[in-house]
């Protein structure tokens, strides 16, 4: 059976319902960015900045689909970088947690 | 005074301790237009409460306006209710009771203790933390309200620090 390769309505060359798509997440992303932004610099420790560049990397991929829509970026290397983005975001959590044990014991030796 | 000047300063009355970027975000002005605007404000007080700059309406004395400040974390508010209920308390019960990390309460008594709104006992080993002014500080929860952007930046601090912290033993 032949399934539809895409859904959704066109506007000349535009894909609406994948501009639609990449803009919410986007923008719901860039908020969560901005938040962890924020929250780094009250905090200052290294776990938050972990976390926070991850999140910066979740906002480069809606940045690419975006770059690669308008054919700026072309569809391989929009996959590699994409996939790219995914490994940095797992190593950069995984650091902060990593990380987490290291800050628990410096607050310890205080207490 | 000019129309922007005025727009500004009654953003100031109905927001006391308004930070700079808020007024901006608020007014829809340029970042310069504010600057040249609140130099020109003179009964205005300005206060640095932890990196960031704040403005205040004159009336309120200087404790209340680094309460003011405080007041406008959420996390902050919940501890000040949860000691105001219980009157003194202990850390490890006051973050129970809020629902947040040690760590989180520790990052927020810092600012709490320094502005003399929280008071730390020390009874050798144990501590027991009160309120310095319990009825002024709950009388300025009702002044300032915390914006979404800080409501986020709050609840993102609560999960990344209980993901992070291990699980209490006091």
């Amino acid at each position: 059976m032949n399934w539809p390769g895409h859904v959704g309505g066109h506007w000349e060359a535009l894909h609406v319902d994948f501009t639609v798509v990449l803009a919410v997440s986007a923008l719901t992303t860039a908020a969560l960015c901005l938040a962890a932004v924020t929250a780094y610099r009250r905090r200052g420790s290294r776990a938050y900045l972990l976390v926070t560049l991850a999140l910066a990397a979740l906002v480069a991929q809606p940045v690419l689909g975006g770059l690669a829509m308008v054919g700026a970026v072309s569809p391989a290397a929009h996959h590699t970088l994409e996939h790219g983005a995914d490994a940095v975001i797992v190593v950069l959590v995984l650091g902060a947690v990593y990380d987490a044990r290291r800050t628990n014991q410096g607050r310890e030796v205080g207490r | 005074m000019s129309e922007t000047r005025a727009r500004i300063r009654r953003e100031i009355e109905r927001e006391p301790g308004i930070h700079f970027r808020a007024l901006t975000r608020g007014l829809e002005l340029a970042t310069g237009q504010v600057q040249y605007h609140l130099g020109r404000i003179e009964d205005v007080r300005v206060e640095r409460v932890n990196g960031r700059t704040h403005y205040y309406p004159p009336g309120y004395d200087a404790w209340e306006r680094a309460a003011l400040a405080m007041l406008r974390r959420e996390t902050a508010r919940d501890v000040v209710a949860a000691l105001y209920d219980a009157g003194e308390a202990r850390p490890g019960t006051v973050a129970d009771r809020v629902g947040i990390a040690r760590s989180t309460l520790e990052h927020h008594l810092d600012g709490l203790v320094a502005g003399d709104i929280v008071q730390k006992r020390r009874d050798g080993n144990r501590v027991t933390l009160s309120l310095v002014h319990p009825d002024e500080t709950v009388a300025l929860l009702g002044t300032v309200e915390p914006s979404l952007a800080e409501r986020l930046t709050d609840r993102f601090e609560r999960l990344v620090d209980s993901l992070l912290d291990p699980p209490e033993r006091d």
